[in-house]
């Protein structure tokens, strides 16, 4: 089966000449279809610049990043955002909810980049959000949350557009060890129902929770 | 990705700085309140002066005999000079492109004249016909007087409304009666009325020669006017006439208190120029407060950008592209310039309304009004400045990296 996810030989380098500091070296690693995966490494080990790729977020220097069959390469900025859009959901360790929109808005907000009608998106938006157990909190803005409520607003909105893949950066990171559960366990129930999920945490008990570990030091995976 | 769901994004972010929106909005206010109520005033002295310039020909040039003031040729200063009517008929023979000549004789006070039971006294004055086109007098019925009149002498009146008011009533014809002046029959042959107020309604006009042989046979005439023709406007004809009158009355040609010369069509260049002036003063200021204004929208939309800067990267991580922030700006800086401006059009329509509902009106002053064109204009020039107001921010804002909008603070 072709993989989900597929990387190789992917550099990465910030700056340019002799003054360039190289990132990334040579990364390949492949993901199939609903694989849970745990990106771990340390500060500075490059792991964010690799999510930011992956998220379509960032650029690479060298080397090939397939995603579902399709080559991320030389995008523009209108096709990058368009690609986040339709094949990347981003769960934040910071939620990253717009302050001044409601629950539902929050969830709506790409199927509004992806066009969908009003009527649509916030029926959707409802939908996710009941799945995430928030059916009475609909139309309550972020501050009127609790951490645990609010990430999984957040991983509602990531699901909204129906994207391949689920990057969540340290979902756990701000939360309570009981909110932590509680949204670890949401991903394993989103991973049983077949989302392809890469979780980065420096957390071993976090890691502990998804079925394989990738680990990256100094930009190279070990 | 409509343009109605910008709006409630729009609202909430203008609502959560309520101080930094209304003094944002107030700028564009108080700029476009500036340009109505500057431009509605322009066009208030505009019509004034024009009111000024309604009532006699604008090309006329207006000739009274004064006193010498210039010891000339033996002759000692304060000497009257007394215009004749040979004068007349020596500049419609000497001076090019003249026409409506006609002197003026009026008698030193208001006459008596009567019709039937009823008495009232008027300005008598005896004229040539040309005198029709300088007053601009609007002929109501019958007819005004004509070349015929002066040559044969007639004894014909034409009378002005109030002399009709006061002398006939609301039934009779005027046309066709008979009026005593100071003892002499006069057939009424026209009626007339002219915007020169009520003075000039009270007028009862006669053939220059009628008047002559009723009241006063002497050449002499108070004043001397006459129409420049088209094409002729540059042609010096004040010093013209100056320098042939003073051969003819024995002054010096440099003796400018002599003759009393009114040049209606030098004062009236003198006014376009002021309009212009009026005009390019007005447009330089409103236009000038209404570009601070604007920049006042595209400076607070920089800074709306720069504390939104997070927002934006979450946005563009969700899947908006830089167009759609671009336009999330402009709409932002389109709204605000567009409502703020619109009632500062309003406001500004309502305060020369105002001025215009109490009346307020001066020699130099009346009816200020905001045409519809400068309304519309503003609006135009509201939307492009609220345009290109946004766009630099806007620009700045889809250029926002995604990584390191999710970074800042």
């Amino acid at each position: 089966m072709q993989p989900m996810l597929q990387v190789s030989d992917l550099h990465k380098s910030y700056g340019a000449g002799k003054a360039s500091i190289p990132i990334l070296h040579s990364i390949d690693f492949s993901i199939k279809r609903n694989e849970f995966i745990a990106l771990m490494g340390p500060s500075g080990s490059g792991k964010s610049t690799l999510l930011n790729i992956l998220g379509i977020l960032d650029s690479y220097d060298a080397g090939e990043y397939w995603l579902d069959g399709i080559l991320i390469k030389n995008l523009s900025e209108h096709q990058a955002a368009q690609y986040r859009n339709r094949f990347i959901g981003f769960v934040f360790q910071s939620f990253n909810l717009l302050p001044h929109l409601t629950a539902v808005e929050n969830v709506a907000l790409p199927l509004r980049y992806l066009g969908q009608s009003l009527s649509v998106r916030t029926n959707l938006a409802k939908s996710f959000l009941d799945q995430m157990g928030l059916n009475e909190r609909f139309h309550h803005l972020p501050t009127e949350l609790s951490g645990g409520q609010r990430q999984r607003v957040a991983i509602a909105r990531a699901l909204s557009t129906a994207p391949r893949l689920i990057l969540a950066d340290e979902p756990t990171g701000n939360l309570d060890s009981a909110a932590s559960r509680d949204i670890l366990d949401l991903f394993t129930t989103l991973h049983d129902a077949g989302t392809t999920i890469i979780l980065v945490t420096h957390d071993e008990e976090v890691a502990r929770r998804t079925k394989r570990i990738v680990r990256i030091r100094d930009g190279r995976l070990v | 990705m409509g343009f109605v769901d910008h709006w409630r994004d729009i609202f909430v972010t203008l609502r959560r700085h309520k101080l930094r929106t209304f003094l944002t909005a107030f700028g564009v206010f108080w700029g476009i309140l500036m340009v109505v109520i500057l431009l509605g005033i322009g066009k208030g002295l505009e019509r004034g002066i024009s009111q000024i310039f309604k009532d006699d020909a604008y090309n006329s040039i207006w000739l009274r005999g004064a006193k010498a003031s210039i010891l000339y040729a033996g002759l000692n200063p304060g000497r009257p000079i007394i215009l004749t009517i040979h004068d007349l008929e020596a500049l419609r023979a000497a001076i090019p492109g003249i026409e409506n000549l006609t002197p003026r004789k009026q008698l030193k006070t208001e006459i008596p004249v009567k019709f039937g039971q009823k008495t009232g006294a008027f300005e008598i004055q005896g004229i040539y016909p040309g005198n029709n086109v300088i007053e601009k007098t609007i002929l109501l019925e019958g007819r005004l007087l004509n070349p015929l009149d002066v040559a044969e002498a007639r004894r014909v009146a034409v009378i002005g409304t109030r002399v009709v008011e006061i002398l006939f009533g609301k039934d009779e014809l005027p046309v066709g009666q008979r009026i005593d002046i100071h003892g002499t029959s006069y057939l009424v042959v026209g009626t007339f009325t002219d915007v020169g107020g009520e003075g000039e309604l009270r007028r009862i006009y006669l053939p220059f020669t009628a008047f002559q042989r009723s009241f006063d046979p002497s050449p002499e005439i108070e004043w001397l006017i006459f129409t420049i023709k088209d094409g002729f406007h540059s042609y010096p004809h004040e010093e013209r006439v100056r320098a042939l009158l003073s051969e003819r009355h024995r002054f010096s040609p440099v003796d400018h208190g002599a003759l009393d010369i009114w040049n209606v069509i030098e004062d009236y260049k003198k006014f376009q120029s002021l309009f212009l002036g009026i005009h390019v003063f007005v447009t330089v200021v409103g236009m000038g407060t209404l570009f601070a204004g604007l920049v006042g929208v595209t400076n607070v939309m920089f800074i709306s950008v720069k504390e939104r800067t997070r927002e934006i990267g979450i946005r563009k991580a969700l899947g908006a592209t830089p167009r759609t922030i671009l336009g999330m700006i402009l709409q932002e800086a389109l709204m605000l310039t567009l409502i703020s401006g619109y009632l500062g059009l309003v406001a500004g329509i309502g305060v020369i309304e105002l001025l215009r509902s109490f009346g307020i009106e001066a020699e130099y002053f009346r009816e200020p009004e905001v045409d519809l064109k400068v309304a519309f204009g503003a609006l135009v020039v509201l939307i492009l400045g609220g345009v290109t107001a946004g766009y630099i921010p806007a620009r700045h804002a889809a250029r926002i990296h995604p990584i390191e909008a999710l970074r800042h603070e």
